[in-house]
């Protein structure tokens, strides 16, 4: 994206932003049907704190504006498992969607509900 | 509709406007509408529906329509009629036939705000597929 990284605004532009090997908790199974698959349970959800996210933002110097995430809020990342699924071996599958979700007050580093929403804590 | 999907998506214009539109997420088995494109955060409300919010002041925006190809497999697939099918294509049929689903269990946990909510917005703005789900 052009200058994303030199406006000023921006300026550290990496500096805060997190990767999928940095989660701090990981959850199995969704709970919701997904195509053929009625309960979710081939899913795993990554949960992550990052400091900062990119938005959009129409300006002629760039498009996508570093914002800090407020507090209360968490990224939740969720990925297809390829099965059979081996426990202990690399976990192999597809990320197919993202978003940033609700922290429970109790636990603010866990999303709200997740005792109902995913089957099983991993880590 | 047809002006909206050749919008600024096709074209690559970063600075274009945007134009919501429903997208089916095959992987994720996930129906999408969002109304404006700004920062959001995702409020599950059960295992079917999940509202998107706006992250400053939680207004409402859009919402995803969960395990959509599943829903149709089950509610809507033996209903052969061409007239069904299009009507699936309608998201707010498709919330319209949740909520009868549901039945008294929407009066959970402030569901039924969450739905009349969702369907307010399809209604509004007549978000609609324009595809079945593949293999549906």
């Amino acid at each position: 994206m052009p200058n994303v990284k030199t406006w000023g605004l921006n300026v550290p532009a990496e500096e805060g932003l997190i990767t999928l090997v940095e989660a701090h908790a990981c959850f199995r199974g969704i709970c919701r049907a997904l195509a053929e698959d009625d309960n979710g349970e081939n899913v795993v959800a990554y949960i992550l704190k990052p400091r900062f996210f990119y938005g959009y933002v129409t300006n002629l110097v760039s498009t996508a504006v570093k914002h800090a995430t407020p507090e209360g809020l968490l990224f939740a990342v969720y990925a297809r498992l390829d099965m059979p699924w081996d426990a202990q071996g690399a976990t192999v599958g597809v990320v197919t969607h993202g978003g940033f979700v609700e922290s429970d007050p109790g636990n603010p580093l866990l999303p709200e509900d997740h005792a109902s929403r995913y089957t099983e804590r991993l880590w | 509709m047809e002006d909206k999907m050749g919008g600024p998506t096709n074209k690559t214009d970063l600075s274009g406007r945007y134009f919501p539109v429903a997208v089916y997420y095959e992987d994720a088995d996930m129906v999408e509408y969002v109304r404006q494109d700004v920062p959001c955060v995702n409020r599950r409300i059960d295992d079917f529906l999940t509202l998107t919010l706006k992250m400053e002041g939680r207004e409402p925006i859009g919402f995803k329509l969960k395990g959509f190809k599943n829903f149709y497999l089950h509610y809507f697939k033996d209903d052969a009629q061409r007239d069904d099918r299009d009507r699936f294509l309608t998201l707010v049929n498709v919330i319209e036939k949740a909520t009868k689903l549901l039945g008294n269990k929407i009066f959970e946990e402030g569901r039924k705000a969450a739905y009349d909510q969702a369907y307010k917005i399809a209604k509004e703005d007549n978000a609609e597929l324009h595809e079945l789900p593949t293999a549906a």
